[in-house]
């Protein structure tokens, strides 16, 4: 009895692990967006279109027609736009039509103000949780599983 | 999606409340879960594409309701067999509270795809701009701190009384 819950458990863990993996394929291989690289390769396919999805992209250099939008490891491009308000090296969220002679225009975006700040205060509440639950729980191999601590 | 500082300040207003109420000692044993379900979809996901950007679109589904809670159940299945249902019950309640703050915020790009990757809707309902909520972080701060103090003095009446 207690060796069938324990296979019936490993078969579920199996389930659920194979079920992610399954909807990280499927994102990875359909999905919505057209992103930056994909149009870069393909112009002329793109010409037009709307790219949403870049690679965390940065304004690299304002232009006097525009800016320069940089990615994370990946290829820079020109967009066209009023530069009110924009400030080199902050993050943006944007997207924009593409053109094949490889710039972007008619650009909606949102200059994420503070996004380094966010990313580095977000560390220590996930540092914390992540080390009080090394702490609340410990190994019990007799009952195959987790239990708290009994100082949690 | 707001930062984990308000994500998790939020989580801790929302236990201690129903901590007032009713304070279970085996379920505050497993609490740590609560505050792991609400940040465990960022944590899945945004340390991979900040540092590897194009894992994103491999990573996203776990920033979803279906895919957090696939981990959800995952996690709970470690635990010992008694306590997997209350696991599970505690990392879930901490994953949907993460979906629903961060359906406050607005995006330019679709963010709130609760049904990825099966549908591409966008089910915010965006009050704020991203970034914006960064600015409350003191008031939330400030109210865990009264909630806090709030508590302490009500643990000192109960122990006078």
């Amino acid at each position: 009895m207690k060796k069938q819950r324990f296979i019936n458990r490993w078969m579920a863990m199996i389930i659920l692990a194979a079920a992610a993996a399954g909807l990280c394929v499927l994102s990875g291989n359909r999905n919505p967006w057209l992103s930056l690289n994909a149009c870069l390769a393909e112009p002329s396919a793109c010409d037009g279109k709307w790219v949403s999805h870049f690679r965390e992209p940065v304004i690299g250099a304002l232009l006097p027609d525009g800016f320069l939008l940089m990615q994370k490891r990946g290829p820079s491009i020109r967009v066209r736009c009023d530069t009110t308000g924009l400030v080199e090296g902050e993050y943006v969220g944007i997207k924009a039509v593409f053109h094949k002679e490889g710039y972007l225009d008619q650009a909606v975006f949102l200059v994420a103000h503070g996004r380094r700040e966010k990313i580095v205060i977000s560390a220590f509440p996930a540092l914390g949780i992540c080390i009080w639950f090394l702490f609340a729980f410990k190994w019990n191999g007799r009952k195959r599983g987790l239990e708290p601590t009994t100082h949690a | 999606m707001p930062d984990l500082v308000t994500h998790t300040a939020v989580a801790h207003l929302l236990r201690r409340s129903i901590d007032l109420k009713k304070y279970s000692r085996a379920d505050s044993r497993l609490r740590v879960l609560f505050y792991l379900g609400t940040i465990l979809p960022d944590i899945l996901t945004r340390p991979w594409y900040i540092l590897f950007p194009s894992t994103h679109d491999w990573t996203l589904p776990f920033h979803t309701p279906i895919g957090a809670l696939l981990i959800c159940a995952l996690l709970a299945l470690f635990f010992e067999s008694r306590l997997q249902k209350r696991a599970f019950a505690w990392l879930a309640s901490g994953t949907v509270l993460h979906f629903l703050l961060d359906g406050l915020q607005r995006q330019v790009v679709d963010n709130n795809l609760w049904l990825y990757p099966f549908s591409w809707k966008d089910f915010g309902y965006g009050f704020l701009w991203a970034g914006e909520i960064m600015r409350f972080i003191p008031v939330t701060l400030g109210l865990v701190v009264l909630l806090e103090i709030g508590m302490a003095f009500r643990r000192k009446a109960d122990r006078a009384r």
